[in-house]
């Protein structure tokens, strides 16, 4: 087991720069997300991790060893495909014995190590199988497999539950989490969906157009989000963004509403703000305690809750919010809301970074 | 069937069936022309049914020759031998070279690289047929006439095959390299444990159609074999129809004839459904 | 079209190209490249220095009547053989496809002619035609058609084209039957519903579409026609009687063989190469199959 060092990376094709420099230290036994948009980067990150891709600039560090210039199979990782990359004419157990095969590791051990994996993910009576002749969570179990008999340092999943249906995908995850729970190895996992991210994660990398926007536990980039677009990415429905103004008085304007904020921001009243709300944090409210209106034109109801899709203020600025599945509201309808001064998050009108 | 019109569908028998019979009916002919004596293929009519002679036709022919018809040409045993030897020598060795060329190319970045593509390609567009003297006088050179070597290596470059196995390369997912590279394998152990046996599907087909390729040459061994031990069954045979009026045994040479087109008809009537499947694809 | 993951080697691909390279070079661009010097130069006669005589061995090809009389016999003898050959095997291919029951079957025994080298087809149909044992001849002799092959230039020609159909049969039929099948069902079922019948179905609807398979095949039979028949022009006629059979790479092989005249040997072969290097562009350009690389 080890550490990951990732200093100032970078990574080019030619002339076209897609990674910006990627400072993150990552600690024995971590499992670190690395989510983002796809072609933000970060399967060109894991890659270069991997050894696939080479590193234009900087360095990784293994345990404490630089491995820019090691093949993969010498950087002691292991890594989960996408597509499983299983090999299509050998069977389960040949596709686990490959790798420690090469390394030319006894037969006993080999058989010790597949049949012990194997026993973890619960392969046992599909040993003699080719990958024809599984399902697709069996597959992906077996790529799993393969990976884990190697027992190596490093963990690397390039997406590895986004063939699977919902459903599969949602089983794999706790299975994957337990797995850590037990193993305990350095695992970095690359995906695009934020629900996985929150759910495995130790820490996240959230990553945009080839630089880390945020580095930070869940609760930390969901709390805090250090910019618009960590906000907007993190969250379901998306974070609303409303165009706001600072007042002179701790306060800030939005929509012709004068909002308190918790923790008062230096800065000259009147400069230009991004105020963010998210949709569960809008609460209804009654005449008294109110501080917007909202003018509701869709509503959706998902069962536990409601969302309520609307206006506030002038035609411009559309609100969704996420309402307990009890309130009743219509097309047409006026409600009226309130919103918390600590769940306001103000961002910089220009750059998106927190203030 | 979109409409149920019987007549329609009997008439599509029908046809089906007389083509059959039209592309059969010469060699049934030469099948009932084996069977009979010297005397009874003197004039025609020949009979329509087999006669009581096939298996000292045969026999005479396999371990003999055709005698005075036979233009010099050694046992049919002895030359479909060589036939054989022909076939599978160039069916083995176009598959073995045009697979490492095409795994070359595919997975590996060097300079001249397109330029050996082109070389390849250009094969294409020379056959033998265009450049019959001056091969010759290079296998002459080489000391290669009445060879086995002479009659198959100038004949293993094969740029179909190359492009078939590059094509299909090119289908194996990006990840199982690298998924081999992860578990350790350098580029001869990966082509070794993962490429050719993914591939089996491909060199099957190509097998089929070099292996008829290398039985059915005709203009090369003409050119290069003096030597009668080196003669094979299908150039031998036309040799036989030259002289055959005059020596009169139709029912020798027809078992030649016979002969000659029996392994390759068999090897493509058993690997039917990869012979076909290569065939289509070969053209891609 | 290339591949993102490649290995690393400065030795290993030259050694994996290097047997294909070497027969290449030793044994096609070489003897090319001889062809190509000799079809410029004329040999001094008893082995003396060869001389440079620019196009002349073309322009002497070209004023030829023997050899202008043997294109035409290839032109006549290709377009036959091409049009017959693709007629026949597309009807095949079309009932076969119509019906369901026995379709294997059928497949089985129209494609076993492809094994059967055409110098051998050529034996066979020689036979049946033959003057003196051949039923077919028989029969028409008593039609009384009077037929001899090997005196009448017409018939030799007729003989070969019925040959060289015949083993380029099969080859036509497994690309129409594939083409056919691969056309999708449902098409056919919405012609079928807009009211048109099998036959106008087949014009309108299942030909166009089988048109790229169609255009291959059309400048594979051209090739198979020019130079894959030498066996059957060998084996049945030697060109005869009185040069009407003698296409053009007979005429090669005749002439560098048994005249032993090597600038015009190789001019013919020059000529012939161009030829194929025409058919093989158009085949790449024109058919959507081309080359990636």
């Amino acid at each position: 087991m080890a550490g990951v060092s990732i200093r100032s990376v970078k990574k080019s094709y030619g002339e076209i720069e897609v990674i910006h420099g990627i400072d993150c230290e990552i600690a024995d036994g971590e499992f670190i997300v690395i989510l983002g948009p796809s072609g933000c980067g970060k399967s060109t990150l894991l890659r270069m991790i991997a050894g696939l891709e080479e590193i234009t600039a900087g360095e990784i560090a293994i345990d404490g060893r630089v491995v820019n210039d090691l093949e993969p199979k010498d950087r002691d990782i292991a890594m989960v495909f996408q597509n499983y990359a299983l090999y299509p004419h050998m069977t389960v157990y040949d596709n686990m014995a490959y790798g420690l095969r090469i390394r030319g590791m006894s037969k006993a051990e080999i058989d010790m190590r597949v049949k012990k994996a194997a026993a973890i993910l619960e392969l046992d009576g599909l040993l003699a199988r080719k990958p024809r002749q599984l399902s697709g969570g069996q597959r992906q179990r077996v790529a799993m497999g393969r990976a884990l008999v190697r027992e190596p340092s490093v963990f690397l999943f390039d997406e590895p539950l986004s063939n699977l249906d919902a459903k599969l995908r949602v089983q794999m995850r706790i299975e994957i989490r337990r797995l850590h729970q037990t193993l305990k190895t350095t695992s970095i996992y690359v995906t695009h969906d934020q629900v996985e991210a929150m759910t495995l994660a130790d820490r996240l990398i959230v990553m945009n157009a080839g630089r880390a926007e945020q580095i930070g536990s869940p609760m930390e980039v969901y709390a805090r989000p250090a910019t618009t677009f960590v906000a907007g990415f993190i969250g379901s429905p998306a974070m609303n963004m409303l165009p706001g103004r600072l007042g002179d008085d701790g306060t800030v304007e939005v929509a012709g509403v004068r909002l308190p904020v918790a923790a008062p921001v230096a800065g000259t009243a009147g400069r230009p703000v991004t105020v963010g709300m998210r949709p569960e944090h809008i609460a209804r409210a009654d005449q008294g305690t109110r501080t917007f209106d909202l003018h509701v034109d869709v509503v959706e109801t998902l069962g536990a809750d409601t969302l309520v899709h609307g206006r506030i203020g002038g035609a411009g600025n559309e609100l969704i919010v996420r309402l307990p599945g009890s309130v009743t509201t219509g097309p047409g309808d006026v409600v009226p809301l309130a919103v918390a001064p600590q769940n306001l998050h103000l961002f910089d009108a220009e750059t998106g970074a927190r203030l | 069937m979109i409409e149920n019109r019987p007549w329609l569908t009997f008439l599509s028998h029908a046809i089906v069936l007389l083509g059959i019979v039209v592309v059969a009916f010469p060699v049934y002919i030469t099948f009932v022309a084996s069977t009979h004596d010297q005397v009874t293929l003197l004039q025609a009519p020949i009979p329509m049914l087999p006669g009581d002679h096939m298996v000292e036709n045969y026999r005479q022919v396999l371990f003999e020759g055709v005698g005075a018809a036979s233009a010099g040409a050694p046992p049919v045993l002895l030359m479909m031998f060589n036939s054989l030897i022909m076939a599978v020598v160039i069916a083995v060795g176009k598959i073995a070279i045009s697979i490492i060329a095409a795994y070359a190319i595919v997975y590996f970045r060097f300079p001249l690289r397109m330029t050996f593509f082109w070389m390849i390609f250009i094969t294409l567009m020379l056959p033998v047929e265009v450049r019959i003297l001056p091969t010759y006088e290079v296998v002459a050179n080489l000391g290669m006439l009445n060879s086995y070597a002479g009659l198959t290596i100038p004949l293993i470059a094969s740029a179909t095959a190359t492009f078939l196995f590059r094509q299909f390369f090119l289908t194996v997912p990006d990840e199982l390299t690298e998924a081999a590279r992860i578990d350790g394998a350098g580029p001869l152990r990966f082509f070794w444990d993962v490429l050719l046996p993914l591939s089996r599907t491909s060199i099957a087909a190509l097998f089929v159609i070099q292996f008829i390729y290398g039985w059915n040459q005709y203009l090369w061994p003409l050119l290069i074999t003096t030597d009668e031990s080196y003669y094979t069954v299908v150039m031998a045979i036309s040799r036989m129809m030259n002289v055959v009026d005059a020596a009169a045994s139709w029912n020798l040479v027809m078992t030649c004839t016979l002969l000659a087109m029996i392994p390759p008809v068999i090897v493509v009537v058993l690997m039917q459904h990869w012979f076909v499947k290569g065939l289509v694809e070969t053209e891609k | 079209m290339e591949k993102r993951v490649v290995f690393k080697g400065k030795l290993l691909p030259y050694l994996l190209v290097a047997p294909q390279i070497a027969v290449t070079l030793i044994f096609f661009i070489w003897p090319a490249a001889q062809a190509l010097k000799q079809s410029v130069f004329i040999e001094g006669a008893f082995g003396g220095n060869a001389q440079f005589v620019w196009l002349d061995n073309f322009i002497e090809l070209f004023s030829d009547p023997g050899y202008l009389h043997s294109a035409r016999v290839t032109v006549v003898f290709s377009a036959a053989v091409t049009f017959f050959g693709l007629a026949i095997a597309l009807l095949l291919a079309v009932m076969a496809d119509r019906v369901i029951r026995g379709a294997t079957v059928y497949k089985t025994l129209l494609i076993w002619p492809y094994a059967v080298a055409p110098a051998v087809a050529g034996v066979l149909w020689g036979f049946l035609f033959n003057p003196t044992v051949g039923n077919l001849a028989y029969i028409l002799n008593k039609l009384g058609y009077d037929w001899n092959y090997f005196v009448n230039g017409g018939q030799a020609l007729v003989l070969v084209i019925i040959a060289a159909c015949w083993s380029q049969i099969s080859y036509n039929f497994i690309f129409f039957l594939a083409g056919l099948q691969s056309i999708p069902r449902s098409l056919i079922e919405a012609a079928a519903i807009d009211g048109a019948g099998p036959g106008r179905r087949f014009w309108t609807i299942v030909f166009p579409l089988l048109s790229p398979t169609t255009f291959f095949l059309l400048v594979v039979n051209v090739v198979h026609a020019f130079f894959q028949t030498f066996g059957i022009i060998h084996a049945v006629t030697q060109g005869g009687p009185a040069n009407a059979t003698e296409i053009l790479v007979f005429k090669v092989y005749n002439d560098g063989f048994r005249g032993l005249d090597l600038g015009g040997s190789a001019a013919q072969s020059v000529v012939l190469m161009i030829i194929v290097i025409a058919l093989t562009v158009l085949q790449f350009r024109f058919i959507e199959r081309r080359v990636h690389y």
